[in-house]
């Protein structure tokens, strides 16, 4: 038997398939051929592993659950108008705490916000909030005397880029009780 | 006396109700398995069982002969598998472990294996294969899920695709192929251990 027809054969050889004399001829070939028998076995250990993949079993609840669906979909005729009946997710106890965690976060979120905005209603616009100049009707000095801090458009973009949480309008300058600091901005040309 | 698969799909067809439910509990665990085994994911396994059983409700009438009702759930199955497969654009929607699963799930093997690092290893393997899965074709990895891993007959598969048993053993030989090809490492691996 050469190569190519042996080769042909592994399949079936594999799996059993072949008459008893032609299962003969091809391990014949299989005992002399290195390169056929290299192939054979990573079939035959592809076969093992694909197997191993078997089994998989997601509890007597699920099993118990998915019936009383697919009954209420059928038997009972109460199908719903989403093909898919999606169940309650409350069985996932990882799922939940996840959820739990997200929303602990979004609420930290929410108040610290809040906090940062109750605070800012207490000074001037800061550069976080506003472009151009904010302040109209007063001169640069009656704003400077007044605690404001002046700063060009570009620096407004420098410190929205790279200091938003560690410049005076950020949180950690609120924090660091540079609140009084407060910032104008003015055009280039001013 | 429990009854037959025939006797209870005779009676199903009838409109025998709970000769459905009967069917639905043999039956879910097969649909189940070889949809999660398809598809890589247990919500869309999920769906694949709801709505094969469904349909099957509905088609009942389609069933021409009792003996065939496994080949019938199947081939319902495969095309809602394939479909759902062509939604999510040909990729398994998620690769998943078996902590997401619900309740006490575990994959059979991972009950044998002691420790962690078995555990891992085993997470490691079943995460390979089924990115080799996701490489192939759908008719290709179907034959070969349906085949190499659920153990169903050239025969059988052809019946469920109603495609020519020629067919099928094409697309098993090209699917292992590739698989070998991809999965060659993890197989020299093997040997040598």
């Amino acid at each position: 038997m050469i190569c190519q027809h042996a080769l042909s054969l592994l399949d079936d050889f594999l799996d059993n398939e072949l008459a008893s004399s032609t299962a003969a001829e091809v391990k014949s070939h299989l005992d002399d051929c290195t390169t056929c028998r290299q192939a054979y076995d990573e079939s035959r250990r592809l076969k093992e592993l694909l197997k191993q993949t078997r089994n998989r079993d997601p509890g007597q609840d699920y099993w118990l659950e998915t019936s009383q669906l697919i009954l209420a979909r059928t038997v009972q005729g109460s199908e719903p108008e989403q093909p898919y009946a999606m169940r309650e997710t409350t069985s996932d106890p990882k799922g939940s705490f996840v959820q739990a965690l997200v929303s602990l976060a979004a609420s930290l979120v929410i108040l610290v916000s809040a906090l940062i905005v109750g605070m800012n209603q207490n000074h001037a616009p800061d550069a976080t909030t506003r472009g151009g100049p904010v302040l109209f009707g007063s001169s640069v000095d009656q704003q400077l005397n007044a605690g404001y801090y002046i700063i060009t458009e570009d620096e407004r973009q420098r410190l929205a880029k790279g200091m938003l949480l560690l410049g005076p309008p950020g949180l950690l300058g609120h924090i660091g009780g540079l609140t009084q600091l407060r910032i104008v901005i003015t055009a280039e040309h001013q | 006396m429990n009854k037959t698969i025939p006797e209870l799909v005779e009676d199903f067809v009838k409109g025998d109700e709970a000769a459905f439910t009967e069917l639905v509990s043999r039956f879910q665990k097969k649909i189940y398995t070889l949809a999660h085994h398809f598809l890589g994911n247990h919500l869309d396994a999920d769906e694949v069982v709801q709505e094969t059983f469904v349909r099957v409700y509905k088609k009942r009438e389609d069933l021409k002969d009792v003996n065939y009702f496994s080949t019938f759930l199947v081939r319902i199955a495969t095309n809602y598998a394939i479909d759902l497969l062509r939604k999510r654009k040909g990729h398994r929607s998620i690769s998943e472990d078996t902590a997401s699963l619900p309740g006490e799930v575990q994959l059979d093997l991972s009950r044998r294996v002691t420790t962690p690092s078995q555990m891992f290893e085993r997470k490691r393997l079943m995460d390979e294969i089924n990115r080799a899965l996701d490489l192939l074709p759908p008719k290709q990895r179907l034959t070969a899920v349906l085949h190499d891993i659920e153990g169903y007959s050239k025969p059988e598969i052809a019946e469920i695709f109603n495609c020519p048993q020629a067919t099928v053993r094409s697309n098993l030989h090209i699917a292992r192929m590739k698989l070998r090809k991809i999965l060659r490492p993890r197989l020299r691996l093997k040997e040598q251990k």
